[in-house]
């Protein structure tokens, strides 16, 4: 299946929508058991760009300064808000140290004492080509 | 009837891989996420998924077409 870029770019758009005004970056362990840490993003979250293409808004950069708890990172997701129920996320990026995730880490421990910071993320949409294999 | 193989490059096969239907593995994300230690030194540095790695990871996914 292809997409045509105005396409790519309306489903983009939903993302920013959909996130809100009010979205935080939660870094969580497995099975998003345990917040470890957690950002307030800007107003809105993302800046919807060209061709399915939209940015996370690091002005000022999404960061975390004194993360909740400890432990080992295996998701980064995106909530509406910083309240912890299942049904407040809407993406979720899967984080490792190696294999094929994707997000790769040289090391993915967080402590209480360490600065968890977004500097940059881009999300795109894929347009895809017609299949008739 | 005999059954057709051909040896495929990688990057032939990243294309074929890539030439498949659009599923949410296909979403690119790139970005940059770094935790930093108390004293300001970088412990983990988190590079999202780029593009190069995903037409990687899709050539490994077929290489042995």
């Amino acid at each position: 299946m292809q997409l045509v870029d105005a396409l790519r770019t309306t489903l983009a758009a939903a993302i920013v929508t959909d996130l809100g005004a009010t979205a935080f970056a939660r870094w969580y362990t497995t099975g998003l058991t345990t917040l470890l840490a957690s950002a307030a993003c800007s107003n809105p979250a993302f800046i919807a760009g060209a061709a399915g293409v939209t940015d996370l808004d690091v002005t000022p950069v999404v960061e975390d300064t004194s993360p909740a708890a400890a432990g080992t990172c295996v998701r980064l997701t995106f909530y509406l808000n910083n309240t912890d129920a299942n049904t407040l996320w809407r993406l979720q990026l899967g984080v490792a140290t190696s294999g094929a995730p994707d997000i790769t880490m040289s090391n993915n421990v967080i402590a209480t004492t360490d600065t968890v910071q977004l500097s940059s993320l881009s999300i795109t949409v894929p347009a895809g080509i017609p299949d008739v294999t | 009837m005999t059954e057709e193989r051909r040896e495929v490059s990688l990057e032939e096969a990243a294309k074929l891989q890539r030439a498949g239907n659009i599923n949410m593995s296909d979403i690119q994300v790139e970005g940059i996420c770094t935790i930093i230690d108390k004293d300001g030194n970088v412990k983990g540095q988190m590079r999202v998924c780029s593009v190069e790695e995903a037409e990687a990871e899709a050539a490994a996914a077929v290489s042995t077409l």
